[in-house]
């Protein structure tokens, strides 16, 4: 055995090659007196010669079209592109003459040829030396296309390229050149196809190549860590792709992550999506994921986990089931698509404590607002992870909970961390639900399902019906209706099991039944027992930037904000193809009903006009399921609970749009005392999480400044927006005759990916006929 | 009621309301709306604040009574 590293475990490759093969030369820039751009070869000129190491001038359409020639000739050319770059200048050699000639030929002609070049980021050169473009290789028939990971495979890899018949392009990761490794002394060849499971795993597959191997294999460690068994594949060859070995890990695993630093659209990982949908949809238990590059360029890759961007852990969100040690975290939630980073300002709890679902249990500051977080998990605070004043990505851990009632997993000793989350016992249930008794919820989910509450058995404190025992019921007694959120690997394994997946409840993505859900579902009802979240994933945070004066801090804010908002609205303009329509609305009943209603009532039980204009949009969304809903992935969900969005100002400048819940079913009155007291919590940045993340269509209400009307921007991923202007009095034309009436203009912006015209004329003029009969709403 | 005693309470009421405004940037004469950018329900929330802490009942058509500063400060003195 010796120590090498990739760079001298290739040139060593292509010593050895030229040493027992006369008819193998090298040709490129700087590869002889200069010692090749990255070092590959240097040495080799001394010991070969300038017949055999030959510099080129900068042509490379010149001389790979020469190195093509030489194979033909029956040479055996080993060519060096600088960087995958500039061999967009040879490309037309490579794609219609390398690549083609055999099949223009009839087979007659072959192209024995190497073509060596440096890919990927990570070394802060630049764009133009730094995309990874092997995707656009792998694109093409006739190529062999390589991506050695390790320096046994760079070494090993070389020999079988170099036999090859045909051309093979071999990619060498620019951040791997200073790996350092051992070599056995006689090498092995190593086959140039097929992928290869460089770490075994259970829970989840990623898959790499190249230079994202090494941060798969980093990730997965932290995993582990977390109690997660992560397998990690390698391509190695990207064409042709082993989408078999792909397949058997994930039929293991059903779910899978794809690293790569290439562009998303058209890119390596999204051929693995692909034939992973293909191939193994039934047994996915979530949707197949992809690494993401940060910014426009390579070049501007943050180096935190090898220059590929990806933050190892975090990308394990959105499969839950397995991660037992996960499931207690608590994390930086997002509070609405524009929300990138926010700073806790204070914690309400303190290690030890114990907090209930729904508890509110810290202030974050967002660059729009400070809201109330709420916590989604009971459990007892193990950990606070980050400390007041701490800036953090969304989905950072902020603190760590150890589930179910204090104490009770150690007496019942017999969970250790990494075994699958079961259900909550029926006492946990009751206390989880405790805070939701009498709660209106309650009552609409009753009204919604057609449940006589008188029916419902409590199980509350003191006998009260709480939200799990209507959930029950609705379980019990009757079916859903609409489709239900499911992964294709939960459907199998509920056939399989003869489970109904309807009376499963759902703890994927956005509620979906996962395979963990099936299973804990069929488990008997005696085995359960609380899970505990030893060696939780920490994250790591960068420090706060020290906090200048008031005036500068106040100027940054706003800056920040703007930003948000900016950055927000431009991908409305960008990615929302929309359509607007406006009508102009009858308001006479609608006001002298609330001015004779107003005149009897006490100041604090007064009605506003625009709590009607947002009742009746509420109702009416409702029977328009198009524009209540989110856009994910460029597919609509219709969301069945609408939450309406209110837009409101921020005095200073700004706009934030959280949420009131269920808006349909409160009663006006309901609807008043809601909207006031978030006006208000707006105003004094007492807003909550949960009233930031899911507004399913927002509104907004600019009458007040007396503008006629509001055309508005679309907030991603939402795909309506209704504006109400000014209801003032206007010339109204009825029966031929002219008169003044209140009325208001009242415009929709919708999504046309969703629904056409016609469905959001439908849209405006039920809200219309709502606000002529005033005293139903 | 003394007018400095409204005023007091206007202030305090204001400052729950809408914590950043400042009535003192209004001037006697200035409508608060328009000044401290209030929108109908920061408006309604100061006029709720009012008879909390005052007991008067505004009638929806007083309103515009209350409009500026030294209207809504004369208007609680009126009334008690």
């Amino acid at each position: 055995m010796s120590a090498c590293t990739y760079r001298e475990a290739i040139r060593e490759a292509i010593r050895q090659a030229m040493l027992a093969d006369e008819r193998v030369f090298c040709m490129g820039e700087d590869i002889g007196h200069y010692g090749g751009c990255y070092a590959v070869t240097l040495g080799l000129l001394e010991e070969f010669g300038p017949e055999r190491i030959r510099d080129t001038p900068l042509s490379e359409s010149a001389f790979v079209g020469a190195g093509i020639g030489a194979a033909l000739g029956g040479q055996r050319p080993i060519v060096e592109l600088m960087t995958v770059n500039f061999s967009l200048l040879a490309l037309d050699q490579i794609l219609n003459n390398a690549a083609t000639l055999r099949y223009m030929s009839g087979g007659q002609l072959s192209v024995p040829l190497v073509i060596r070049m440096a890919t990927g980021a990570g070394r802060q050169v630049a764009a133009q030396h730094s995309h990874s473009l092997e995707g656009w290789y792998a694109h093409i028939p006739g190529l062999r296309v390589l991506t050695p990971a390790t320096i046994e495979d760079a070494r090993g890899m070389f020999q079988p390229a170099l036999e090859d018949p045909d051309p093979v392009i071999i990619f060498e990761h620019a951040g791997l050149y200073n790996e350092k490794g051992d070599l056995p002394d006689d090498p092995k060849t190593v086959a140039i196809e097929g992928a290869v499971a460089r770490r075994e795993g259970q829970d989840v597959t990623l898959v790499a190549y190249g230079g994202t191997v090494r941060v798969a294999l980093g990730a997965a460690e932290e995993l582990a860590a977390a109690g997660v068994s992560a397998e990690v594949v390698d391509l190695r060859c990207l064409r042709p792709l082993d989408s078999v070995t792909v397949a058997a890990s994930v039929t293991k695993t059903h779910s899978v992550i794809v690293l790569d630093e290439g562009w998303r659209t058209g890119s390596v990982s999204a051929e693995v999506a692909s034939r992973v949908s293909e191939d193994c949809f039934y047994d996915l238990d979530a949707p197949v994921a992809r690494s993401r590059v940060h910014g426009r360029g390579p070049h501007s890759l943050r180096q935190t986990s090898g220059g590929c961007g990806l933050a190892p852990g975090g990308r394990c969100r959105g499969r839950r089931a397995p991660a037992g040690g996960l499931m207690g975290d608590f994390h930086m939630p997002s509070l609405g698509a524009d929300m990138e980073v926010g700073r806790v300002t204070e914690w309400l709890v303190k290690v030890g404590d114990e907090v209930k679902r729904g508890d509110i249990v810290a202030d974050v500051e967002t660059e729009k607002s400070t809201i109330e977080v709420e916590i989604f998990e009971s459990g007892v605070i193990e950990a606070i992870v980050v400390p007041v004043g701490e800036e953090v990505p969304v989905g950072a851990v902020l603190a760590r909970v150890r589930s179910g009632a204090s104490g009770s997993a150690e007496a019942s000793g017999t969970v250790p961390a990494a075994t699958e989350p079961t259900p909550p016992t029926e006492r946990e249930a009751t206390t989880i639900m405790a805070s939701a008794v009498r709660s209106p919820i309650v009552r609409h989910l009753a009204a919604e399902s057609g449940l006589d509450l008188n029916a419902i058995t409590g199980t509350g404190e003191g006998g009260v019906i709480t939200r799990h025992d209507v959930e029950q019921a609705v379980a019990a007694g009757q079916s859903r209706t609409g489709r239900l959120r499911s992964s294709p690997r939960a459907r199998a394994v509920a056939a399989e099991l003869g489970v109904d997946l309807n009376t499963v409840q759902g703890t994927g993505p956005r509620g979906a039944v996962t395979e963990g859900d099936v299973r804990k579902f069929n488990v008997p009802r005696g085995r359960v027992a609380a899970s505990s979240n030893e060696g939780a994933v920490t994250a790591v945070v960068p420090e706060a930037p020290a906090s200048a004066g008031p005036t500068s801090d106040a100027t940054a804010k706003q800056t920040a904000l703007r930003r948000a908002i900016g950055e927000l609205m431009a991908r409305s303009k960008r990615e929302i193809p929309r359509y607007y329509l406006s009508t102009t609305i009858d308001m006479r009943k609608a006001s002298e009903w609330l001015e004779h209603l107003n005149a009897g009532r006490s100041i604090t039980d007064r009605i506003v006009m625009p709590v009607l204009l947002l009742k009746a949009t509420a109702r009416a969304v409702a029977t328009v399921p198009e524009m209540n809903g989110f856009m994910v992935h460029g597919q609509f969900e219709a969301s069945t609970a609408v939450h309406v969005g209110v837009a409101i100002s921020l005095r200073g400048g700004g706009v934030i749009a959280p949420a009131i819940h269920d808006r349909a079913a409160l009663r006006l009155d309901e609807l008043m005392v809601a909207l006031r007291d978030l006006v208000k919590r707006t105003r004094l940045g007492r807003l909550r999480s949960s009233e930031m993340s899911d507004p399913t269509i927002t509104l907004t209400n600019l009458g007040d400044l007396g503008v006629d009307q509001v055309v508005g921007v679309i907030y991603p991923p939402q795909v309506a927006l209704v504006g109400f202007g000014k209801v003032t009095e206007r010339p109204w034309a009825e029966g031929g005759l002219l008169g003044a009436r209140s009325t208001v203009t009242a415009t929709l912006a919708a999504d046309h990916r969703v629904s056409d015209g016609h469905r959001g004329g439908l849209f405006l003029s039920k809200i219309d006929h709502l606000l002529q009969a005033p005293e139903d709403l | 009621m003394t007018r400095d005693e409204a005023m007091g309470i206007m202030r305090d009421v204001l400052h729950q309301v809408a914590p950043e405004a400042d009535l003192e940037e209004v001037g006697r004469e200035g409508v608060m709306a328009e000044a401290l950018d209030l929108d109908s329900l920061d408006f309604l929330n100061f006029m709720i604040g009012l008879h909390e802490r005052t007991g008067i009942e505004i009638p929806e058509l007083d309103y515009p009574q209350l409009a500026t500063v030294e209207g809504c400060a004369a208007y609680l003195v009126a009334q008690t």
